[in-house]
């Protein structure tokens, strides 16, 4: 996925640099906005997300074992018969609330970030642009 | 074929990921007084897509290091590694977590106690009276 232009390359080492240590800060303010929202749309849309994982957790250990074409995928999937490889993993209870909580927080720390870029340049709509800017440190952080 | 279903299963995920992906963002977004464009919070919820799927595949190969076949929570705070303070949010989650549970554990274990306890005084209760017979 190309984001920035080869032109901007040394704003954006001069960004990444800046947002090392504002994102830090940033995750601090989110900490409080979470444990406000918990109780609100977070829990709620949590809850449809953590069903979400299990079958995301199936399906990307089936993908792998697909694509080191082992022979015996049916017979794991189905539950029976012996195989070298591992079967499904499944997952803790809490541990797919924390993910789910995880993956809420990439969502949110995205726009957060986003929207402070957005403030600065005195818009009340948050662009592409503003999303283009934040990505890369995003992902380094996540 | 498997795989079409496969295709199939992953679009649906998508779209009910998707949806609750809008709700946060915009709650987030009224939170900070700014609108967004409705491009803008598909792209943003077809990337988090894209990131839990490395994520549940980053949790079952540190389960499957740790020669568990269930992912724990140990797991998902270890896959936080890149930012502390992630690190120290999912802590403190973990903890909430963990004290809500006890609680109906112990309160579990003090019904059933109070229902043997019951139990047995009423086949005291019962017996006596036989042996009196």
């Amino acid at each position: 996925m190309k984001l920035v232009p080869p032109k901007a390359e040394a704003e954006k080492k001069r960004r990444i640099n800046h947002g090392v240590q504002s994102s830090f800060l940033r995750c601090r303010s989110i900490l409080a906005f979470v444990r406000l929202a918990s109780h609100g749309e977070h829990f709620r849309s949590g809850f449809d997300t953590r069903h979400f994982q299990t079958r995301l957790a199936e399906k990307t250990s089936s993908a792998e074992r697909e694509k080191n074409d082992c022979a015996d995928i049916l017979e794991s999937e189905g539950g029976a018969g012996t195989s070298k490889r591992n079967r499904l993993t499944s997952a803790n209870a809490n541990a797919l609330k924390l993910s789910s909580n995880f993956s809420g927080l990439f969502v949110a720390e995205a726009i957060q970030r986003s929207a402070t870029i957005a403030e600065a340049e005195g818009l009340t709509e948050i662009e592409a642009t503003h999303l283009e800017r934040i990505l890369p440190q995003l992902l380094l952080d996540f | 074929m498997k795989r079409e279903e496969d295709d199939d299963e992953a679009d649906l995920l998508r779209d009910r990921f998707r949806l609750s992906a809008i709700s946060i963002a915009e709650a987030e977004a009224k939170n900070n007084g700014m609108e967004i464009s409705e491009a803008i919070v598909a792209c943003i919820a077809d990337m988090a897509f894209k990131y839990t799927k490395q994520l549940a595949k980053d949790l079952e190969l540190f389960a499957q290091h740790a020669g568990r076949k269930t992912v724990n929570v140990q797991d998902v705070i270890l896959s936080a590694h890149r930012n502390e303070n992630l690190g120290i949010l999912l802590r403190s989650f973990s903890n909430d977590l963990k004290a809500k549970e006890p609680q109906s554990e112990k309160k579990r274990r003090k019904s059933s106690r109070k229902e043997d306890k019951a139990s047995s005084s009423a086949v005291h209760a019962t017996d006596n009276p036989q042996q009196s017979d």
